[in-house]
Parts: C-alpha cells; structure tokens; sequence
C-alpha cells in the first residue's frame, strides 16, 4: 500500500484518502443496509433500535403487508385510484 | 451516429471522382445504418419541437393545434411581470448555481482520489458502492431521506447528540438547498467518475514515470500529468451541464418541496408543472419551458465559444 520512497506528506495523503473514500463508500451503502433491513425487522425492533444492520429477530410481516391483495396489485391496476397517487 | 465513417468515404472518393449521388450509392449500407439514428430524431425530437408553438397561442385542448388564437409573445410578457417571477429566478439559479460549485467537481475530485489508490481490491470495492445510488429512483432517495431526517429517525438524533440542537432539516428553508445539493451529491457522484476514471485510464504510464524520474512529487504528478488529462473532459461536460443549467430535476424537487419550505422550492420546472399540467395553462407553461431553452442555448454557444478561446476543444 505505501511505497518507502514516499515522503511523509504523501503517506498522510495516502492514509487520509483511504479513509475519506472508506466513509463515501460507507456513507452510500450503509442507509441502504439499514432500510433493507428495516423492512425485514419488525414494527417494534424499528422503533426500540436506533440504528442497526441486522434485525433481531427477522420477520416478514412488512412484506405480507405490501403484497396482500389488493393493496399492491391494484395499484398496478388503476395507478389512477391507487391512495398513492400524486396530488 | 451521424457520422458515418468519413474515412471510407474518402478514401473511396480519392480514387475515383463521383457525384454525391454516386457516393451515397456506393456507402448505401452505411447510410443505411444512419437511417434509424436519423429517424428517431425527427420522430422524437425534431417533430414535437413544433409543439412549442403553443407558447405564442392561446392553447385549447378543444380547439386544437390549428384552431387556437395566436397572442404573440403576450404569455412571454405575463410570465415576466409577474411577481412571482424574480422569486422563481432566484430560486432556480440559485440551485443550478449551487449545483455547478458544489456538485460539478465532485465526480472530479472523486475520480482524481481513486486514481491514487493503489491497492486493487479496495478501489473496485468503493468504486461498486458508490455507483449503487445511482441505480435507484428519486423516490426512494426522497423516502429515505425522510426516514433519516424525520423526528426520530437515525440521521436526525445523530445530529441531536452531536450538536445539541435539533434542526428540522425537511422543513427548515434554510436547509431547502443544502439538503438538495447533498442529496444529488450522494446519488450521482460516483456515477460521475465512471467518465473521468476512463479518461484517466489512458494516459501513457511513461509519462508518470519519466515525471518520477525527474524528481516530481505526486502532488506535482497529479497537477502536471493527471489534471491535464481529464482538462478536455471537464470542459465538454461542463458546456453539456450549462445547456441544462436552469433545469433543476422536476422530480427531486418536487419530492422535497412541502407547505413550510416553498419560499425557496418554489423553481421553473416544479412552476410549470403546477401551472400547465394542475391547471391547464397549457400555452403559459410552454412559453416558461422556451424560455429554459433559450437560457440554455445561449450558455451552450457562449460557454463552447469561450472553451475555444481558451484553447480547448470545446463541444463542435
């Protein structure tokens, strides 16, 4: 990762970029772990718990709740009466 | 697409001398293959620009295309006297101006950073998450966005315990813009690179050795070799960027925009919607689109007029 010829302000550089580039990496990925596993999680657990990346006990209730009829399959039907729609 | 391979063609042309006629018959497959690309610009460009014509009439849906009355530039003159109108200025340029300082040179900055990365696996490693953003829909950056920064929400009691204070970031005007900026800044930055990363990729590594060789730093290598080689990039998307420049993301802004932050959210495109599709001014909102355009041609021609006086290549 350093090379010896590197003067001390370039290691610093290297050190630092490594990490800056390590947050924007954690910074993109991370809302999306927690949203995902947010969705697994359940009602409680998301309202106990700050922040986490793993649910404690994984449910799928929330996916029940999308996918039973007719929720999300009207909405594909009549995009026009779904409750989702625009103002 | 639109060039089709003027080298054939005038080698072919240098043998024999033939009338056009006699060169299009001769690279026939060729023109043949420009046909599509032809078509679906008249089709999908060239034709409904004609539509723009309503900007200038008194649009009916009832009397059509042909039957509205014209006014002129009358909807021109409403649109700019109306009070509403330094506001929504303001707002859009100010948005596109803080797009062009703060988001336009972070692809750049991104992309120079990668490029310094040695180790393989922990460049690709970051390359792979930061283009994920870019995959997914306003919508849900907007719905996570407000996940995180409602009361409650991760985001919101990280700052809280930071800072102390608590900031409504979704309904504080103050924080209208920095919140769109930033928001665009996650989405897209890393997608941003891809060009940069690929202008950069073919930049002769004798270069940066020579430049080792005589004693440059990396700091001096960067400036020197690296920076250079992405100029002429830079520039042509940056002209690319100022043709759009009051355009601000419809979408985006209409997801972000509520009750209590209006003063600021308040832009053209999000004006246009509310005006012309919720309301049916038709002919005004076109006359507003027009007007995006025509700001947007005269950046695009004064912006490549001024990359070739400074000696770049510029767009054509």
């Amino acid at each position: 990762m350093l090379s010896k010829y590197d003067t001390l302000g370039e290691k610093t550089f290297d050190v630092l970029n490594y990490l800056v580039l390590a947050l924007f990496a954690a910074v993109t990925v991370l809302p999306f772990v927690y949203i995902i596993a947010g969705s697994f999680a359940t009602e409680v657990e998301l309202m106990e718990r700050k922040f986490f990346l793993f649910p404690r006990d994984p449910s799928l209730s929330a996916y029940y709740y999308i996918f039973r009829p007719p929720r999300y399959f009207a909405a594909l039907e009549y995009p026009s009466s779904s409750p989702y729609s625009a103002r | 697409m639109s060039h089709p391979q003027p080298t054939l063609s005038a080698n072919r042309g240098a043998k024999t001398k033939r009338s056009w006629v006699g060169r299009m018959k001769k690279d026939r497959w060729l023109y043949l293959l420009l046909l599509p690309g032809l078509l679906y610009f008249l089709v999908f460009k060239y034709l409904p620009m004609w539509g723009v014509l309503i900007a200038f009439q008194n649009y009916s849906p009832f009397l059509g295309f042909w039957n509205s009355p014209w006014v002129g530039l009358g909807h021109f003159q409403t649109f700019f006297t109306n009070p509403d109108f330094f506001r929504l200025l303001r707002n859009t340029f100010i948005l596109a101006v803080y797009d062009l300082v703060f988001f336009f040179p972070a692809p750049i900055i991104a992309a120079l950073l990668l490029n310094e990365i040695r180790v393989g696996i922990f460049k690709r490693l970051v390359q792979t998450f930061i283009y994920i953003p870019h995959f997914i829909s306003m919508v849900i950056v907007a719905s996570m966005t407000y996940v995180l920064l409602t009361t409650g929400g991760v985001l919101q009691e990280l700052i809280v315990q930071l800072t102390g204070h608590r900031i409504n970031m979704l309904s504080d005007p103050d924080w209208f813009r920095p919140l769109i900026i930033l928001q665009i800044m996650w989405k897209e930055t890393g997608w941003g690179t891809i060009i940069f990363l690929a202008a950069l990729a073919s930049v002769d590594v004798e270069q940066y050795e020579a430049a080792v060789v005589d004693g440059a730093s990396r700091f001096q290598r960067l400036l020197h070799i690296t920076l250079p080689a992405i100029t002429g990039t830079i520039v042509i998307l940056l002209i690319l960027r100022l043709g759009n420049f009051l355009d601000n993301g419809f979408e985006q802004i209409f997801l972000m925009t509520n009750s209590l932050n209006r003063t600021v959210a308040d832009v053209f495109d999000t004006y246009v919607y509310f005006v012309g599709i919720t309301q049916g001014a038709f002919s005004y909102s076109t006359a507003i689109g027009l007007f995006k355009s025509l700001v947007g041609i005269v950046l695009v021609y004064g912006s490549n007029w001024l990359a070739k006086r400074f000696g770049q290549e510029g767009l054509y």
